[in-house]
């Protein structure tokens, strides 16, 4: 307490504004002292500060972008700290603005990013690889080129992946099929962990998948950004540019283009290369909007390529062939050398994206969304095996074909904050219609589905609480020859699913959060109808048109801790399956010509799938920070009293980073050593495989990072190490491990250059 | 202006780029699924037919599967009793294969074309118990052109009698294994042991399109099938 003497003008005036509703902290806050005409913005935190001030009366003045102006007055006596609480402001046109820039709703489930400097680190490498990143997230891999996600051991439709807002639809039923999504467009990539039904519909069991691009420019300029990435291993190299703009003449339209290009060579494990391992990818993508007060459309199309080799090594005639393969110590063709070429086997996959939404604020703090895509992939796979006298000059034609369009309308209505309640309603339509042309292994169907889901959300400065409703409906009508005859099966499906959330929120640093939730998915064309060999994996699979939809029911705990030094998350989760579609391996084999192959058959159990995913990040001295990651997963049939196949095992990293400057040259500096230690997967039900799973292994890396600015032009430039120890190693998510081991030691390069080829700011 | 002229330019070039590769125009309808009728050639049933060199009587052992590796299992013929049979110890057998396509009209004898015009990329392997390790349960006795094996169990003895057409190619003189000569030793007791036949299909790259070696590894198989024999 001060007893100032009249001299003494050495008072503090500092505060925090925060958001009265949620208790969100007010960056960029305007705050002025009127008396002394001074002006100030608070910062991250919401925190401002005025300093040597004098005793006496202030009228403090504070302004935020979607609040009410306030005006407080202070008689200041001594130094005070102040906390400022905004109400939203009741005018229209702020709404608007402040709706469009708060995200949607916050989750009453972890949301998990890569944005920044974490996601330009993952540049130039596939989706699947780059989500690796977040705790929880896996990949089932076939071979290094092949990366398909995984959350909590869950993939393919029990996963939903958004593409710019649109449901990702191909033949994601394939162990052997990676999503077709360029991961260049991406501005964020984020992991909703969680059964996520009710905004999303069906696939959202294990999470959703979130790949957005950033915002478009909204004042006069033309930016972008070049990528440039490049992998000792694999010799691969990956070029990718974004351009987007406001047109300066035309008001109120702007614009992004972007562009891809990737090629790599055969990948090389510490031993020998992987013969076939290429891969070449090409996308692009147009974006176009228009925004006036309180409507914006947008128009999106965009286009992803790839030619992707298979590794010749991998394919098993029969059951013979892939025992002989595990029991080699190295492949036979161990002796092959780098070379850029795909040969048979290989994948030819397409994809098409075009997408045209809408959205109007038609009321003070209500909005309507409408948005509708049309999306077409063509999947072409070419086996190892040539007929008896294909000549190698004629044009050869695909094993397996298919080719599957799409398409998606949803509308959507949301308010924001009425007493404090903040909700969405909404209605969804998909018709989707395949073909295959080849070899049939799933059949050609129409499938509809539609649905509708309400959820509200109360919120207040301590606690959030969320409660949801959705209704859906499929009819999948299918068309293939049995028998040499042709049926045409019509199944319908019809699903409630709910969920229910809360957020505990004592204060700014700590959130706690539950939420109990389920979902569904209909049964995949392959577990309904496949009948042979699924050729690659040396077995019969007997699909089962009697499969009803599987549901879950989700309980997630998660804990979120954001002190100065240290920062955590915690998220344990129970999964109960009913219905769970799994492979059985019926213990029988069967005569073909090819030899006798093992019989799996489709069947559904009650089943459990529960675990948990730790980051702690801590920081030791100013500089240097450790971080440390876990994830442990259980899963269980409680019908067969045996494990899941295909869970990942229990699974540690362990991260030192080191931040510094070094002079005006170089600035955001680090090096980073990190080091991942994989369980051996010892948890799989019996007879569900041909070989034991792979030993545990230790993975080391080394990164470092910087920023070079010449003149106004800045330059990101990264370097890493992946493998560092060159460790033999075999992982069991990955379909090669019966004949070769994983990826060797790989020197990475990346750069980043942002453009600004004029920005009138 | 120089806005429009970057995008114009984007446009064109990434249309070039990536060529109009969409089918879309020739994607058959949705109720109409392609008949599963097979254009290329799939081996159906297999035939051994066993000629005994003193008396000249000839029997024969087949093995069927009517859709060849498609969801149908294959059986052995005459009601499965082909799976096994009994051979004279301490006697010479001349055994001919044959690779038959019965889904076509006339039936098509692939083993023809094998032994034939692509004979450089196949290769017949005998082995005796198919989960031993090392050389498959054999004990290779010459290598090609002169190949001849002998089997662990029942003992027999095979001799290669055919060549391909490896030199026509430019390859080495290897056999196929169509045409055999079986030579029973004394018999090893009223037991019987497996003989499996494997018909490996070894083509390579365009580079260098044969990767037959005159070993097992090499390629994928295409038939295999397991017999039961007895040498008593």
């Amino acid at each position: 307490m001060y007893f100032g003497a009249k001299a003494q003008c050495a008072l503090s005036l500092s505060g925090q504004v925060t958001d009265l509703d949620d208790g969100q902290e007010l960056e960029y806050s305007i705050v002025t002292l009127a008396e002394l005409n001074q002006t100030t913005t608070t910062n991250r935190h919401g925190r401002f500060v005025f300093n040597n001030l004098c005793a006496g009366n202030y009228k403090l003045l504070v302004q935020h972008f979607g609040c009410k102006d306030t005006v407080i007055t202070v008689q200041l006596q001594q130094s005070v700290k102040l906390q400022i609480r905004l109400p939203h402001s009741a005018f229209e046109l702020t709404e608007v603005d402040v709706m469009d820039k708060r995200k949607e709703m916050r989750n009453t489930q972890v949301v998990s990013e890569l944005s920044g400097a974490e996601l330009d680190k993952t540049k130039g490498q596939s989706l699947g690889d780059a989500l690796k990143n977040i705790t929880g997230v896996t990949t089932f891999n076939t071979g290094a080129t092949i990366s398909r996600p995984m959350i909590h051991g869950m993939q393919g439709y029990r996963i939903l992946i958004l593409n710019n807002g649109i449901r990702q639809e191909g033949q994601q039923w394939g162990n052997e099929h990676a999503p077709e999504i360029d991961p260049f467009i991406a501005k964020k990539l984020s992991v909703i962990k969680g059964a996520n039904s009710i905004r999303y519909g069906s696939d959202a069991i294990a999470g959703v998948i979130l790949v957005e691009p950033g915002d478009l420019p909204d004042t006069a300029s033309v930016t972008g950004e070049v990528n440039l990435a490049g992998f000792s291993n694999g010799k691969t190299g990956a070029a990718s540019a974004i351009l987007n703009g406001y047109f300066d003449r035309l008001k109120n339209f702007n614009w992004r283009v972007q562009g891809t290009y990737k090629r790599g060579g055969t990948v090389r494990t510490p031993s020998y290369f992987l013969s076939n391992t290429g891969i070449e990818e090409k996308n692009f993508s147009y974006t176009l909007g228009y925004h006036y007060k309180k409507v914006g459309v947008e128009v999106y199309y965009s286009q992803f390529n790839t030619i992707v080799g298979v590794y010749k090594g991998a394919h098993a005639g029969n059951l013979t062939d892939l025992k002989n393969a595990y029991n080699r110590s190295k492949p036979l063709d161990s002796l092959a050398a780098f070379s850029y070429e795909i040969d048979k086997p290989y994948q030819d996959i397409a994809h098409e994206l075009a997408k045209a939404n809408a959205h109007y604020h038609f009321a003070a703090r209500w909005r309507l969304k409408l948005q509708y895509a049309w999306q077409y992939n063509i999947r072409k796979e070419y086996d190892l095996h040539v007929p008896l006298s294909q000549q190698s000059n004629v044009k050869p034609v695909a094993d397996l074909d298919y080719r599957i369009t799409s398409q998606t309308m949803e509308g959507l209505i949301e308010h924001d904050n009425i007493r404090s309640f903040r909700g969405q309603f909404g209605a969804s339509f998909m018709h989707q219609s395949n073909v295959y042309l080849g070899r049939f292994f799933i059949p050609n169907f129409l499938n509809n589905t539609w649905g509708t889901f309400l959820t509200e959300r109360y919120v207040k400065q301590h606690f959030e609480f969320e409660a949801g409703l959705r209704y859906d409906s499929k009819s999948l009508q299918s068309y293939y020859y049995n028998n040499n005859q042709l049926v045409s099966p019509l199944l319908k499906f019809e699903n409630i699913t709910y969920n229910s959330g809360i957020i505990w929120k004592p204060d700014t640093t700590f959130n706690l959060l539950g939420n109990v939730g389920s979902a569904w998915r209909a049964p995949a064309p392959n577990e309904l109808y496949s009948n042979g060999i699924h050729h690659g994996v040396g077995a019969i699979e007997r699909g089962n048109s009697d499969l009803k939809s599987e549901r879950v029911y989700n309980v997630t705990v998660s804990a979120i801790l954001k002190r100065k030094r240290i920062s955590a998350e915690i998220g344990a989760y129970v999964n109960k399956f009913e219905n769970y579609i799994y492979l059985d391996p019926s213990g029988k084999s069967e005569l073909t010509i090819r030899g006798a192959f093992p019989v799996f058959n489709y069947l559904q159990a009650d089943a459990n799938i529960s675990g948990i995913d730790a980051q702690v990040n801590l920081k030791i001295f100013s500089h240097l920070h450790l971080i440390a990651k876990g994830m442990w997963v259980r899963g269980w049939n409680e019908s067969i009293n045996d494990h899941l196949v295909y869970m990942p095992s229990d699974r540690g990293e362990v991260q030192l980073k080191y931040e510094f400057d070094f002079k005006q040259l170089l600035k955001e500096n680090y090096v980073q050593m990190n080091a991942q230690y994989v369980c051996k997967q010892w948890r799989i039900p019996e007879g569900g495989d041909f070989a034991s799973p792979p030993g545990e292994y230790l993975l080391a890396g080394v990164e470092a990072g910087t920023k070079i600015t010449m003149g106004k032009q800045a330059l990101y430039v990264g370097f890493s190490v992946t493998n560092l120890l060159n460790t033999v190693y075999r992982d069991y998510l990955d379909r090669f491990r019966y004949y070769a081991d994983a990826q060797g030691r790989s020197y990475n390069v990346r750069l980043r250059i942002p453009l600004t080829i004029y920005d009138k700011k | 202006m120089k806005t429009i002229i970057i995008l114009l330019s984007f446009f064109v070039l990434s249309a070039v780029f990536t060529g109009c590769k969409k089918d879309k125009k020739n994607d058959p309808a949705v109720n109409n699924p392609p008949p599963p009728t097979n254009e290329n050639e799939i081996i159906t049933t297999v035939k051994l037919y066993i000629t005994d060199s003193i008396t000249n009587t000839t029997v024969v052992k087949g093995f069927s599967d009517p859709d060849g590796d498609g969801a149908q299992p294959g059986s052995f013929s005459n009601n499965g009793t082909d799976s096994s049979f009994v051979l004279m110890p301490d006697r010479t057998y001349f055994c001919k294969l044959y690779f038959l396509d019965e889904t076509k009209s006339p039936v098509d004898t692939l083993s023809k074309a094998i032994g034939g015009d692509e004979g450089y990329v196949h290769m017949i392997f005998y082995n005796g118990d198919p989960s031993a390790t090392g050389n498959y349960g054999n004990v290779i006795l010459a290598q090609s052109p002169n190949y001849a094996v002998q089997l662990n169990g029942s003992n027999i003895k095979i001799s290669y009698l055919d060549l391909d057409n490896g030199p026509a190619k430019g390859y080495a003189q290897r056999n196929i294994g169509l045409y055999t000569k079986f030579r029973t030793a004394s018999s090893p007791g009223t037991a019987l042991y497996p003989l499996r036949i494997a018909l490996r299909h070894q083509p390579g790259t365009e580079a260098n399109s044969s990767a037959k070696d005159g070993t097992y590894a090499p390629g994928s198989t295409d038939v295999e099938i397991t017999f039961k024999v007895g040498v008593y």
